[in-house]
């Protein structure tokens, strides 16, 4: 039984990830199509009138080179057919009615996990404590069990994923790191959009456009600085050559002090990470 | 068993995704965007340590004065804006004491300036001012100065330079001044008068009586020296100038010179546009020899040289291509080629002192207008989009342009013509203001400060 299951599930899976590769790759090589039309001349129609036996032929001509291309994908998808029974089914529906479905559905998924995950964040915390309880760990095993179970469902079923977040919520759980990794990219835009709202620099700087420090901040876990911000590799700033370098690297670190508290960073903290590195960059700044 | 298997396959993507969540660096952000706006700052009165009665007025109104000055020249660069000072929580004392920064956070100041001046036994003033970093809450700069009491503009411009450096890494311009030429009169009977003024236009004064007519003054880059262009029997004569002694010299007489010279870098020389039997080429003269070399042999019209900071190139005006354009030459004369490509004319180039632009006066779409590029010809910006605006001179950081702008005659203006002033991204145009109407700025190198503690 259990074999049968797993053939099932295998064969399964392999039908899926054809019907995708169909619907994915079918749209692609449709695209190269509209290009051909534009050499279409009504002027050779009044020519064919002239001389009845050229003009209908090369009308033909233009009309199939329209339509050629499409035959020959539609012919080359039906060749496999015939071989195998299961095959065809999906190859005959694809090109016009999923074409447009699939694409738009993943990315509201992963935005709303995506925001969700951040929601979760300040609220994982507190919890943490309670999980050392020990009157508590027989539910907490308990609980995580189902939460397996639950979220086994979640890739089958969308809709109930949101409840089931809302539900971890109330846990400590061992799936932050992994939410907080799908976080880190929209954290990091998150951090650059703020930063630049602090950052402000005294512009046309002369070499202004070829600047960049990094500052390293440490944070604590409700998101203020644990210590000082510092240069990372910033070299002496007291020379008195690189003037402009120093009052660039200077704005920087005050850009830092000044978006203080980074709460949004603070899953990412407590995921573990002791820094972040703020890569200032000045070619925006190089007038114009 | 069916949830034994699922309960493997979602292990196996939980150890996948923690794989990938190891395999991460360290977080690292970019911020490659700022804002450019004014960075808030708070100049409050400088403080008597002990208020006394001076030749110039109360100690204690010197002090608001001071500050009113920092607080004037850092807001005209356009970098920074000052807060108000009713807004002000925390009094600040002569008392050499670190203020309470968390005081000014709330007003959003991001430098403090603090200063004391008291009354030395032998008279003279003595100013120390303190710049702090509220936010990252250090001290930036602090510095004192001794002066005559009646010297306290000149000692806040100072101070101004100081702050100014320390906040952008560049040098000051405020310690500066501005010679030009002031007009009065009907425009068919112009007076013009040789003039110098503070670069805010504090302090004018009028340095010829308008008897003979003055052209085109010009700075020495180190010395408080100008050359000017001036008519003796109908001949163009060129005198030097010393502002410090007040002392005129003849240069010398030069038949057909329409622009008074300009000098080298290190104000050894000075190179010109002289027309010989109807064509004018490029000709530098030694000061100390007086000696004159041709640089240029062309049958086009060359005008308007200007050296490179470094004095090894210039920068002149030609029109050997069919039109007026901007040329780069060696300072030998060798190596001559065109920079200036866009539509339309391009005149009277001047190098930065920074090294990096060359401004210019460019003549096109029934406008004058001031614009700089880089020395090899690209990055071309125009900075100001007026009906006639020419003459550009920088500030001696190379961060500021001065020129004069000509209000269109039919438009209620008049023809008249007034300084004015924008920073070389093109923000903050501002007029000079000077008591009569004014053309052909020139700025002074910064004035030479003796004393420094």
């Amino acid at each position: 039984m259990v074999g049968g299951k797993l053939g099932w599930i295998l064969s399964a899976l392999l039908h899926i990830s054809v019907v995708v590769v169909a619907l994915m790759g079918l749209p692609y090589l449709q695209r190269p199509l509209p290009t051909p039309p534009p050499p279409i001349a009504i002027e050779f129609v009044q020519i064919s009138e002239k001389t009845q036996q050229q003009a209908p032929k090369e009308e033909v001509k233009q009309e199939a080179a329209e339509e050629e291309p499409q035959r020959n994908i539609a012919a080359v998808e039906n060749v496999p057919a015939p071989v195998e029974n299961a095959v065809p089914l999906p190859d005959k529906t694809p090109p016009q009615e999923v074409a447009p479905a699939p694409k738009p559905e993943p990315k509201p998924e992963i935005s709303e996990a995506r925001a969700l995950a951040q929601n979760i964040q300040p609220r994982v915390k507190p919890r943490a404590p309670s999980r050392l309880k020990s009157q508590r760990i027989a539910a907490l095993i308990d609980r995580s069990i189902k939460e397996e179970k639950e979220t086994v469902d979640k890739i089958d079923e969308q809709q109930e994923e949101k409840e089931k977040i809302e539900e971890e919520k109330e846990q400590p759980d061992r799936f932050a790191g992994l939410r907080g990794k799908l976080a880190t990219a929209s954290l990091r835009d998150a951090l650059s959009q703020k930063l630049s709202g602090c950052w402000t620099f005294p512009r046309g700087a002369k070499g202004i456009e070829k600047m960049q420090v990094t500052v390293r901040i440490w944070l604590r876990p409700d998101g203020t600085l644990s210590r000082p911000p510092e240069f990372v590799d910033a070299g002496n700033l007291n020379d008195p050559s690189r003037a402009f370098f120093r009052v660039f690297a200077e704005s920087a670190r005050r850009a830092v002090r000044l978006c203080e508290p980074f709460t949004e960073a603070s899953q990412y903290i407590g995921a573990g990470q002791k820094y972040i590195d703020f890569n200032f960059n000045g070619a925006e700044f190089a007038g114009g | 068993m069916h949830v034994s298997i699922m309960r493997r396959l979602f292990a196996f993507f939980i150890i996948l995704s923690f794989g990938t969540v190891a395999a991460t660096a360290q977080l690292r952000v970019d911020v490659t965007r700022g804002t450019v706006d004014p960075v808030p700052i708070a100049v409050p009165e400088f403080v008597p340590t002990v208020d006394v009665e001076t030749s110039t007025g109360m100690l204690s109104d010197i002090g608001v004065s001071i500050s009113q000055v920092i607080t004037s020249n850092l807001v005209s660069t356009g970098l920074f804006r000052a807060v108000d000072e009713n807004a002000f929580i925390e009094k600040i004392t002569a008392a050499q004491m670190q203020p309470n920064f968390a005081s000014w956070r709330p007003l959003a100041v991001q430098g403090l300036v603090t200063g004391s001046i008291q009354v030395l036994p032998d008279g003279n003033l003595r100013v120390e001012f303190r710049l702090w970093d509220v936010v990252a809450e250090i001290q930036m700069e602090g510095v004192g100065y001794n002066t005559p009491v009646s010297n306290w503009r000149r000692i806040a411009h100072v101070i101004s330079d100081r702050i100014y450096s320390r906040l952008t890494g560049e040098e000051g311009y405020f310690d500066t001044r501005i010679v030009y030429i002031a007009e009065q009169g009907d425009p068919l009977d112009r007076k013009k008068r040789l003039a110098i003024m503070d670069q805010d236009g504090a302090n004018q004064q009028l340095l010829t009586d308008g008897s003979y007519l003055v052209l085109t003054p010009r700075f020495s880059p180190n010395r408080q020296e100008i050359t000017f262009l001036s008519y003796f029997n109908n001949q163009p004569r060129v005198y030097l100038f010393n502002i410090m002694s007040n002392r005129f010299e003849v240069l010398g007489d030069f038949p057909n010179m329409t622009f008074a010279p300009r000098f080298s870098p290190d104000g050894n020389k000075v190179i010109m546009s002289l027309a010989d039997d109807g064509n004018s080429d490029i000709y530098v003269m030694d000061l100390r020899t007086r000696r004159v070399v041709k640089l240029t042999d062309d049958p086009g019209i060359d005008t308007s040289p200007s050296y490179s900071p470094d004095g090894s190139k210039i920068v002149f005006n030609s029109d050997r291509g069919g039109s007026q354009q901007i040329y780069v030459m060696d300072a030998d004369g060798s190596n001559v080629h065109r920079i200036s490509f866009g539509s339309g004319r391009y005149a009277t180039p001047v190098w930065s002192p920074r090294g990096d632009l060359v401004a210019f006066t460019k003549i096109g779409e029934q406008k004058f207008r001031i614009g700089v590029m880089r020395p090899d010809g690209t990055g071309e910006r125009l900075l100001t989009d007026a009906y006639q605006d020419e003459g550009p001179t920088w500030s001696p950081n190379g961060r500021v342009l001065m020129f004069f702008r000509t209000t269109r005659y039919e438009n209620g203006g008049g023809g008249k013509p007034s300084l004015w002033s924008v920073d070389l991204t093109g923000y903050n145009e501002r007029q000079v203001p000077t008591p009569f109407d004014a053309s052909d700025p020139a700025w002074s190198p910064p004035l030479p400060v003796t004393k420094r503690r």
